[in-house]
């Protein structure tokens, strides 16, 4: 039950990071500007200027995000007032962190303008992006493909079902 | 080949609209019942619920739209890409147990059926079938209006000036037919057909995309960087809490699609999740590599010089095919293309007939309309007209409104009631209910009254957010709520 309220409380973190942003003055290319030459494109323009006072806020807006989604998670497999293999949802969590936090830490040296060497055809902090934060899920599925039997449904559980399917059509 | 380039197109998709219509009629046969129609019969095995549940999320919107996002915002649209992977697993995780489960104990039919079941309540049964029912409406008169422009292209190239109603009355008419004589059996065995064609589309602009540039992707890279960073930096141009905000969206998200997650209660066994899960995400994964390349492609294209400047982001895909790809493969994609678009569509109608034949009358009267399956059927083609006629003539900005509105209102509306309701014993019925309808007034209070969120912050977001939290926060604030003891068994294992 403290698991629920705890989410409660990540949400209630996440609403004032969003209402922090209401409150805070927005620079004028926060959301991009039009491209001069290209009408239905858009510029950043200076990553430094418009994020540079906002990561540490981006950065929490991110890892609340990820705490909530394996708490959701904690949720979802919860049997009997336990969270079975909770080590490895928190694991799979910190992974998931430490791919933000990366994006994040390359995103400050790109911001400042500093040289960029590719990785794999892209800027490091977008490479981050697309294998670490799009990769670092793929440890959840992993989880559920592999200990499908452990963490979701097994013969027990098949039997214990069955039974209850049989009595509900019973009684009706 | 390039002198027959539009007749290889036109064949191309006239090929695969008469395959819809064989599938359709293939399908006639195994459609005996309303439970055949909405979850077809519950007998599907992993290929083909993997490639339906793919298939419906990836709609026309990302053979389009989101290479136009990123010719128009860099990178930023990617978010909805890289959100996937946790998208799925978050939807697996959550509901493709429960909602199986729920659904072989109760034999219900539609997502509103297992809520009504869950809550033990007809209210919110009746205001998760009337969100799905707006959201729908939206969402599908979109795709046919995409539709309908796609194939007045296709058919303007070789037989010059053709009326958008006439494209709009042809493709409605093949998605109708396979959809009333098929069901949801049409459905999603044209999902598997459609996920294939969407698939091998994808990898061959890929391909293409990657040698049109020195250096692959990171020719690209280096034109983009040298004209703005920031474009092909992590945010894009749109920034870092647009950017973050639509990975929360489209991620939890996911978990609110009925579309989607209704394919969940129609699998044989519970056993196949285990390999629906990773089938479903590597294919949208693959098929998202389309997304990906033709955007940055053409924006890399436009700022060297070799193409013109778009006047619409839109064109970026359309401009791409015709001026780089082989005619085979422009082709193929836009078959793909009219796959992505028909495999929402189906889904949308199935669920929008469930909404109008079972769940609103089951909520209102407590049964649902006798011969359930011929009005299922008559229902499919009032819908599939009545979005037609919306997308045709109630103007642009309607159409744009409701179809904006679709994913973020079917997000916050019913991952509180859906997601996390059927995980949670504590969660209650007047919880679900404040969720829902707090989720429609913020989404369509803010679209139609103009509010701007700061930074760029997606509005499906915040109303996420805060039915979240409404939901969270009363169920606690109350006592338990009484659970039917089938359901709490279902609950425990």
């Amino acid at each position: 039950m403290r698991s629920t309220w705890l989410l409660l409380a990540v949400l209630l973190l996440l609403c004032g990071v969003v209402g922090a942003l209401f409150l805070r003055e927005e620079a004028p290319h926060s959301r991009g500007i039009a491209h001069p030459e290209h009408g239905a494109m858009m510029l950043g323009a200076d990553g430094e200027s418009r994020h540079g006072e906002l990561l540490g806020l981006g950065w929490a807006f991110a890892a609340l995000q990820v705490v909530f989604f394996v708490g959701l998670l904690g949720l979802a497999l919860r049997r009997g007032g336990r969270v079975p293999m909770r080590g490895a949802l928190l694991a799979g969590g910190a992974l998931h962190v430490l791919a933000f936090t990366m994006m994040f830490r390359s995103y400050e040296a790109f911001a400042r303008g500093e040289p960029v060497e590719l990785f794999l055809g892209f800027p490091p902090p977008t490479a981050w992006m697309l294998l670490g934060v799009w990769g670092a899920p793929i440890f959840f599925l992993l989880l559920y493909v592999l200990r499908f039997r452990a963490l979701i449904w097994d013969a027990e559980s098949r039997e214990r079902f069955e039974r209850l399917v049989a009595q509900r059509r019973a009684s009706s | 080949m390039e002198p027959w380039r539009n007749g290889i197109v036109l064949t191309c998709v006239a090929v695969y609209l008469l395959a819809c219509v064989g599938l359709g009629l293939w399908a006639l046969r195994r459609t005996h019942s309303a439970k055949d129609f909405f979850i077809a019969g519950r007998t599907l095995g992993v290929l083909v619920t993997g490639l339906a549940v793919f298939s419906s999320t990836l709609s026309g919107f990302g053979f389009v739209g989101g290479p136009g996002l990123v010719y128009r915002l860099g990178t930023s649209s990617l978010w909805m890409v890289v959100c996937s992977s946790i998208g799925f697993v978050l939807a697996f995780y959550l509901l493709a147990k429960r909602l199986w489960l729920f659904s072989e104990l109760r034999q219900s039919i539609s997502l509103p059926d297992a809520v009504a079941a869950r809550y033990r309540s007809e209210s919110t049964r009746f205001l998760t079938a009337l969100a799905i029912l707006l959201g729908v409406m939206g969402y599908l008169a979109t795709q046919i209006l995409a539709m309908g422009i796609v194939l007045q292209d296709v058919l303007q190239r070789s037989f010059g000036n053709v009326s958008l109603e006439l494209a709009v009355g042809i493709s409605c008419a093949v998605l109708v037919f396979y959809c009333v004589t098929g069901g949801i059996v049409a459905s999603v065995y044209t999902d598997l057909v459609q996920g294939l064609v969407m698939m091998v589309a994808a990898v061959l602009v890929l391909v293409t995309a990657i040698r049109a540039f020195d250096g692959g992707f990171a020719g690209m890279s280096r034109i983009l960087l040298a004209d703005d960073p920031e474009a092909i930096g992590p945010w894009g141009t749109l920034g870092i809490f647009g950017a973050l905000s639509w990975y929360f969206v489209f991620s939890l998200g996911l978990c609110g699609q009925p579309h989607i997650v209704t394919k969940m209660m129609m699998n044989r066994k519970l056993e196949s999740a285990r390999h629906i899960l990773p089938l479903s995400l590597g294919a949208y994964a693959v098929a998202a590599m389309l997304w990906i390349s033709i955007g940055l492609a053409m924006r890399a294209l436009v700022l060297d010089g070799r193409e013109p400047s778009l006047e619409v982001a839109d064109a970026a895909a359309p401009v791409f095919l015709q001026h780089y790809a082989h005619p085979v493969l422009a082709g193929v994609v836009i078959a793909g293309l009219f796959a992505a678009i028909m495999s929402t569509a189906d889904s949308f109608l199935n669920i929008g007939a469930a909404a109008v034949v079972h769940d609103i009358p089951r909520a209102l009267r407590g049964r649902s309309l006798g011969n359930e399956l011929l009005w299922a059927r008559v229902a499919t083609v009032v819908l599939a007209v009545i979005a037609a006629l919306f997308a045709l003539y109630s103007g642009e900005d309607l159409v744009a409104l409701l179809g904006a509105f679709g994913w973020g209102t079917f997000a916050a509306a019913l991952v509180p009631a859906v997601a996390i309701g059927f995980n949670w014993k504590r969660a209650s019925a007047l919880a679900a209910n404040v969720a829902i309808v707090s989720s429609l007034l913020i989404n369509f209070g803010v679209k139609l009254f103009g509010v701007s969120m700061p930074y760029g912050i997606d509005v499906g977001a915040v109303a996420l957010l805060v039915s979240l939290t409404l939901f969270f926060g009363i169920s606690l604030a109350r006592k338990p709520p009484e659970i039917d003891a089938d359901i709490a068994a279902a609950m425990d294992m």
